[in-house]
């Protein structure tokens, strides 16, 4: 490793999706081979080496990493991740304002800033990059902090020594020209045989580019989508429609609409647009700044997750950090911090309950560390009693807690637990999983958004509002939040005396993360109207939009009231007639699905379309994902694994996406292929079968043009959705 | 018994006009001093010391610690049934438990249930093991069961009793022995919060404790010094001669200074005593 490593945008693209970091830590490269299954090259002059693409240009945008003593002892897989995130940095720093993910915990001041420089447990020190950047310019990693200091403390004496800066743009000329001179004689043979397509690296769909003022032009939008637009309103009104409908798309037109209308009435509006993560803050920034055409009204126009926006207003106490930055991560975090809690509870303290708790309790329990979807289930529905019925009656682990959960009425919707036994089991869970986050200093989500609905209700929020609180409030995929998240949107209007208005999008089909099955209708947003319903579907064919409908047609979801529902049986498609969806079974096959999947994927009938492999069982996922990125070679295929992914990838810069499913809400391919459906026999349960669902229902409806299934019958069954939507002829079937 | 009419003095014992079981004791030592109380310095107000009968006192603060430390103490009851439930457990493959919850199991359960639910999973080796386990732990549980709530010798004796079978101490001569034996050790070596009196009149029986704890104040006004002011709400019945009383001061006075010094001071001569030693000279002595 040398002490400078520095690499261009387009290669830490490379090196990322082919999981090529640790080469890094490594002497002797084989350039030849970089060159030709990669596109990638090396160039070393004394304690510089740079990492370049042959897609890179003079212009290409470069990261210097200071590499330091604790990037030179770290282990193959603490490299990476640091790596990771300086790829992530690099693409977040390029926009201006720059808004680094939340979770990064960062801290900004003038040109430098500071944040953890890998997730939590990499590293013991846990340590933190301080960066020099300018949205145009060099980055510069320049140190590996592991102390204890605060962010503030760490850039308060920081005085960066520039050479390195300097030499690298006196050398990157020099650099760029051999290099590419290097790549045009070793330029890789013509590509042959399955997989050996190029995707090129698309430019955004076709709206993306789109301003306010075209939107606004006659033919653009739909009269309903229009109207929503430039009206106002007395009350909060939801957007609600099928996936594809624009929902997103009219709320940002919106927000810049009131904003500029506010913008004339008043100095200096406060407006929110909340999302549910960062991933998707992100977007609608970016989305908000095309848009705006340079009028500046996203100056005033706070785009942030919900979470973030509530810690800004009301910061958790010092010593204490919030588990996750939304709904989501922090659900993703709190299930496996709960497997910890339960394996170390089987090992310990199950012994007194098993023998006297209702059997099929126990047996959910003494299973609940495996990955099967009873245990899943199980996992989610325990954290689902932890939120609603601990944290609802605000019951903890003091003295008197225990008595009233085990004293408490219960009600029907809530986990099944018939005797005092069954409830001593699940509070010593809750008490054990309580104290294993006090001990670290850890704050769910949930308790965070608990504590916070309290505190807005208080008295101290009261002279805060003018100042702090919000004229406008937008709500994207409200269908993300849970009960208390929602519940707090009512307190962030400026004036206390009326409810805020807010503007939200939804559509309770696309809540893949175990939300459904609320049955009692919640009531917890005030003042909202029965909304507006967008019925025309601009983003995929009919015939997508029928297998869409289809799979809809039993799926029960959280019941937000009337007000929010969404009829997609009435849904009508404003794009082009395409090809019905596919389904390709290789029951009669030698080759396995993923093979198929991965032929289909990298032999696309036009290597200029946008393609999305989405995998529907998540534990499918990752052998997927690991697949492609074995396979690939010179592609732009980009592999989404987790959160670190999700919070950098933007919606169309990738040719060939792989992901699980749940990921890809946003995004938009031409062509879908869903494969890793799991097995049809787990369907039985309903949980599973609802999951499967609403997976299918988010991968089906990402596709534009263009989808196919890929099965194996003879193996994993054909699901009964499926067998009915070939029966009324929604989809045609081929067996290979 | 000083003479009717004869001022008041430090040492003097009087007697409340109310039942002896209403607070500590009915029972005072005038501890203020008797300049200050011949000049009449202490604002009407005098600091009086509570004199319990012996019994009573054995009975209400030593009796419990000794039962609490029977049942919690380090290899007390409880710990002990932890242990051998975990041993049952062992014997039935299953993981020991934390101490809380072993308890808890057992409070909730009863020893025979959980050894019932146990015993299916024990090998047949170990069954007559597990059986002598079940016995122990079903004593042992009958004896916490048994834990006195109120204070008679005769509940803490039958708990004493029980106790020491279920750990297999078996009393020799029976729990009444037992008592006397730990009221003998108890006033040889008694704590350094009481003062411990043979007799405070002729009108009262032998043995008292003057709870150097428990100070309290007393209006001078309600004290009566003969029988002609009867309505007073106190009335002086006798007075403690030096040097008794000038010992009760003495480790009343210890005790209270005591409490007030810091820590710190101990740790500085323990300090001290390790350089002193290491100073003096130690190469001609034997090693």
């Amino acid at each position: 490793m040398k002490e400078f490593e520095v690499f261009t945008l387009s290669a830490t693209h490379r090196m990322d999706d082919n999981g090529l970091w640790t080469l890094v830590g490594e002497e002797g490269i084989d350039v030849t081979d970089l060159q030709q299954n990669f596109g990638l090259t090396v160039a070393e002059a004394g304690n510089y080496r740079f990492w370049v693409s042959d897609a890179d240009t003079r212009a290409a945008r470069l990261a210097i990493v200071r590499t330091g003593p604790i990037l030179q002892k770290a282990t193959v897989l603490q490299l990476t991740r640091v790596l990771e995130r300086c790829r992530g940095f690099m693409e977040v720093s390029a926009r201006f304002p720059l808004k680094v993910p939340h979770n990064w915990t960062p801290f900004i001041q003038d040109d430098l800033v500071a944040f953890y420089a890998a997730g939590r447990n990499v590293f013991v020190s846990n340590p933190r990059w301080i960066a020099k950047y300018h949205p145009s310019d060099v980055v510069y990693f320049w140190s590996l902090y592991p102390g204890e200091e605060t962010h503030r403390q760490l850039l308060e004496h920081q005085s960066i020594d520039e050479t390195a800066i300097q030499t690298v743009r006196t050398m990157w000329p020099q650099v760029h020209a051999a290099a590419t001179a290097q790549f045009a004689v070793n330029a890789p043979a013509a590509p042959s045989g399955s997989g050996a397509i190029v995707l090129e690296v698309l430019p955004r769909s076709y709206h993306a580019f789109q301003t306010y003022s075209q939107w606004m032009e006659p033919g653009q939008l739909s009269d309903r989508q229009r109207d929503f637009v430039l009206y106002g309103s007395s009350e909060s009104i939801p957007v609600k429609g099928p996936a594809g409908s624009g929902k997103t798309l009219v709320l940002e037109l919106k927000a810049l609409h009131d904003t500029l209308d506010l913008l004339g009435r008043k100095g200096n509006p406060r407006v929110l647009y909340a999302t549910h993560n960062w991933s998707m803050a992100l977007q609608v920034d970016e989305d908000l700044r095309v848009l705006d055409e340079g009028l500046g009204s996203t100056d005033f126009i706070t785009v942030a997750p919900l979470t973030s926006v509530i810690a800004e207003i009301r910061p958790v106490s010092p010593g204490v950090e919030i588990l996750g930055e939304d709904g989501e991560e922090g659900l993703f975090y709190q299930i496996i911090k709960l497997e910890e809690v339960l394996t170390e509870f089987l090992d310990s303290k199950f012994v007194q309950f098993k023998f006297e708790a209702t059997k099929s309790l126990v047996e959910l329990v003494a299973s609940s560390t495996g990955q099967t979807p009873e245990s899943e289930t199980f996992r989610r529905d325990l954290l689902g009693e932890f939120t609603t019925v601990m944290g609802g009656a605000d019951i903890q682990i003091g003295p008197d807690d225990r008595r009233k959960y085990l004293e408490q009425h219960r009600l029907p919707q809530w986990l099944e637990l018939p005797t005092a036994i069954d409830r001593e089991l699940v509070y010593e869970i809750y008490s054990m999983f309580l104290q294993a986050l006090q001990e670290e200093g850890l704050l769910t989500v949930d308790q965070f958004m608990s504590s916070s609905l309290r505190w807005f209700s208080g008295y101290e929020w009261g002279p805060l509002r003018r100042t702090k609180g919000y004229d406008l409030i937008y709500v994207d995929e409200l269908h993300l939040f849970n009960q208390q998240e929602r519940a707090v949107l009512n307190f962030l209007g400026r004036d206390a005396r009326q409810n805020p208005r807010i503007y939200m999008s939804l559509d309770p089909m696309q809540s893949p993360t175990g939300r459904y099955g609320n049955f009692v209708e919640d009531r917890t947003l005030g003042g909202a109207s029965s909304g507006v319903v967008l019925n025309e579907v601009f983003r995929y064919s009919p015939q997508i939009l029928a297998f869409v409908k289809h799979l809809t047609q039993r799926y029960p979801t959280e019941n937000l009231g009337a007000r929010f529902d969404v009829d997609v049986s009435h849904a009508m498609s404003r794009s082009e007639d395409g090809p019905l969806p596919e389904i390709l079974d290789c029951r009669r096959s030698a080759t396995s699905v993923l093979d198929v999947c991965f032929d289909l994927a990298f032999n696309s009938t036009d290597p200029r379309l946008r393609v999305g492999v989405a995998v529907i069982d998540q534990l499918q996922a990752d052998e997927y994902i690991g697949s492609a990125q074995r396979r690939q070679s010179k592609r732009n295929i980009s592999t989404i694994k987790n959160r670190e992914d999700l919070a950098v990838i933007t919606k169309s810069r990738k040719g060939l996406v792989i992901s699980h499913a749940e990921h890809l809400a946003g995004l938009q391919f031409d062509e879908v292929i869903i494969a890793g459906l799991g097995n049809a026999g787990d369907l039985v349960h309903f949980q599973k079968f609802i999951i499967f669902l609403s997976h299918m229902y988010l991968a089906a409806s990402r596709a534009e043009k263009r989808l196919r299934i890929v099965l194996n019958s003879g193996e994993d069954g054909m699901p009964e959705v499926l067998q009915t939507a070939l029966d009324n002829h929604l989809a045609t079937r081929t067996d290979l | 018994m000083p003479a009717p009419g004869d001022s008041l003095r430090q040492g003097d014992v009087v007697q409340a006009d109310r039942p002896a079981d209403e607070g500590l004791s009915d029972l005072y030592f005038i501890a203020t001093g008797d300049c200050d109380v011949a000049n009449d310095k202490h604002f009407g107000k005098l600091l009086a010391l509570p004199l319990v009968p012996l019994a009573d006192y054995y009975l209400r603060f030593r009796v419990p610690k000794l039962l609490t430390e029977l049942r919690v103490g380090k290899n007390g009851l409880e710990d002990q049934s932890v242990f051998v439930l975990n041993e049952a457990l062992r014997l039935a493959g299953e993981n020991a438990l934390p101490y809380k919850d072993g308890l808890a199991w057992m409070e909730r359960s009863g020893p025979a249930t959980i050894c019932e639910h146990l015993r299916p999973q024990v090998g047949p080796d170990s069954l007559k093991q597990f059986g002598q386990l079940e016995q122990r732990l079903i004593c042992m549980c009958t004896a916490l069961n048994s834990f006195p709530s109120n204070g008679s010798i005769a509940a803490a004796a039958t708990f004493v009793k029980q106790a020491k079978d279920a750990v297999g101490e078996r009393l020799k001569n029976g729990p009444k022995a037992y008592f006397e034996k730990d009221l003998q050790n108890f006033l040889k070596s008694s704590p350094k919060d009481i003062f411990l009196l043979s007799e405070i009149s002729l009108d009262h029986d032998p043995g008292f404790v003057v709870a150097l704890r428990f100070p309290e104040q007393i209006n001078s006004a309600d004290i009566s010094l003969d029988d002609s002011t009867s309505s007073r709400r106190l009335r002086r019945i006798s007075r403690i001669v030096y040097p008794y009383s000038t010992g009760i001061l003495h480790q009343f006075a210890n005790l209270f200074t005591t409490v007030g010094f810091p820590d710190e001071q101990k740790d500085s001569l323990t300090i001290a005593a390790e350089l002193i030693v290491q100073a003096w000279e130690w190469e001609d002595a034997p090693s």
